[in-house]
């Protein structure tokens, strides 16, 4: 009996061994998708996040697609009808249209694939702007496509972290005119509509020109009411509060999102305006030129800010400046 | 007594030696010989293992280094050879051809550009080969009044203190 016994076990061991662990071959999937987050930078209010969402399908035609954000986008949130591909004689990229009736209807985006006989694999821009409520809060995706056969099928993305930060582009400051800038409205001002509107303790700094100050040269400058040297030849708006805005200058922070432009991969992130710190720092920055800028945080300490030069115009003594801006307290 | 040399069979003159079997039989035989020539080659065996051991706990010991781990050489030269003052945005704020580094007088004078807020700037210089700089530099410094730096030799026993004086161009 014990030798039956250590007959059969080695046996069904081996059985076991050889056999329990074969898995079946399954059928190939006929219909995939897979996901291309192309922003690199922030989710920044004012900006968008990029994705590119791809499906394919080796039985029937491609129906639709479908994405959900986890929080509704605001306007511009959606799917692009187009596809791109490269043209290979000049390199440059370009669009073809692979899809129709584009619809986002609070966080559901939706798109028809048209002419499916012959797009049997297309990758599909989609397209995200965070509104102010999500600031500060994690923002998912869920994409999923159908084909004719009736099958689907979904790709769920991570979470990615919407930027507490908010961001102004191109604000025009002129010499003697818009000139005067505050950050907590993100929006400059002349000194008649901060008189009119009694905007006295919301200014942080203002923009001058000149082009030499005695035998030196100077140029444009953001110079924070404080200072007792550079605004001596402006006429400031009546009861103008002097706060002391800590400006510190920085020509190597070329901003991709505030530059507006692709071919940089520079970002300020929330990190940077929360842990940039301002010891001693000067009350304003002169001899600006484009792509320069300057870390400023207001006198109260409830803002930090980077101010991105955009251009310089001597001619028209003006500054185009952009802004992203972090409440601190 | 035997003299050195005697006369052989042959009339030369040959050693006046002792023969081989006495001078076995002195130093205790062959076996004597071999015991003396094994307990030669330990000695020397002994000898070159604990020169090689001197060598190597020698080429252990360690370089003297100052108190923040650079290494204190034998050079006694002390000085600055040049000075840079950096803005905000890290770039030089002194105007070129300015700066004048006395070694006998012991001083530094340089030129900021008009507009250069003083109380914020970064301050780098060169000097001497081994030498080091005391405070250190690098760091955001106040200049709006003269600074004082010691340059100390690399052998650590010669000090020299510079006075640094930036003004701006007004």
């Amino acid at each position: 009996m014990k030798t039956i016994t250590h007959s059969v076990l080695p046996v069904l061991g081996i059985l076991f061994l050889t056999l329990g662990c074969q898995t079946k071959d399954p059928a190939p999937d006929t219909l995939k998708n897979d996901l291309l987050k192309k922003t690199t930078g922030p989710a920044v209010v004012g900006d968008r996040i990029e994705f590119a969402y791809a499906i394919g399908t080796t039985e029937g035609d491609l129906r639709n697609v479908r994405a959900e954000a986890s929080i509704p986008g605001t306007t511009g949130t959606g799917f692009s009808r187009f596809s791109w591909y490269t043209n290979r004689n000049t390199g440059v990229d370009q669009p073809v249209q692979t899809a129709a009736d584009t619809v986002t209807n609070g966080a559901v985006s939706t798109a028809n694939i048209i002419d499916q006989a012959t797009n049997k694999a297309i990758t599909l821009r989609y397209f995200y702007y965070p509104t102010d409520e999500a600031k500060g809060k994690d923002v998912s995706f869920r994409f999923s496509g159908t084909s004719s056969t009736g099958k689907e099928v979904s790709f769920q993305s991570p979470a990615y972290r919407v930027s507490s930060m908010d961001m102004k582009r191109s604000l025009a400051l002129v010499d003697g005119a818009k000139a005067y800038v505050s950050i907590a409205d993100m929006a400059v001002y002349t000194k008649a509509e901060v008189e009119q509107n009694n905007l006295a303790n919301k200014i942080d700094f203002v923009y001058i020109y000149r082009a030499t100050l005695g035998a030196y040269a100077f140029g444009h400058a953001l110079v924070a009411p404080s200072n007792p040297d550079y605004l001596k030849d402006v006429t400031l708006p009546t009861g103008l509060a002097k706060p002391r805005t800590a400006i510190d200058k920085r020509v190597d922070v070329k901003d991709a999102q505030l530059r507006g432009t692709t071919g940089f991969d520079v970002y300020i992130d929330d990190i940077d305006l929360q842990q940039a710190t301002f010891p001693n720092t000067a009350d304003y920055a002169y001899g600006l030129t484009a792509d320069q800028g300057a870390f400023v945080k207001t006198a109260d300490g409830a803002y930090a800010a980077y101010i991105y030069v955009n251009s310089v115009n001597n001619t028209t003594k003006s500054m185009t400046v952009s802004i992203k801006r972090l409440k601190l307290n | 007594m035997r003299s050195g040399f005697e006369p052989d069979r042959r009339g030369f003159l040959k050693p006046n030696l002792p023969p081989i079997h006495e001078v076995l039989n002195r130093s205790g035989g062959p076996a004597d010989i071999t015991k003396k020539y094994k307990n030669m080659k330990t000695t020397i065996l002994h000898k070159f293992f604990g020169f090689l051991a001197i060598i190597g706990l020698l080429s252990c010991s360690k370089d003297p280094v100052d108190e923040s781990g650079l290494l204190i050489t034998g050079r006694s030269q002390c000085f600055m050879t040049f000075f840079d003052l950096l803005g905000s945005d890290h770039r030089t704020v002194l105007v070129s051809g300015q700066t004048v580094i006395d070694t006998t007088n012991l001083t530094v004078t340089a030129v900021a550009r008009y507009g250069t807020y003083m109380q914020r700037v970064k301050p780098y210089c060169s000097v001497v080969t081994d030498a080091i700089v005391e405070p250190t530099m690098g760091i955001w410094t106040d200049y709006s009044q003269p600074q004082k730096y010691t340059v100390v030799s690399g052998n650590r026993q010669v000090r020299k203190t510079y006075t640094v004086t930036v003004t701006v161009q007004k």
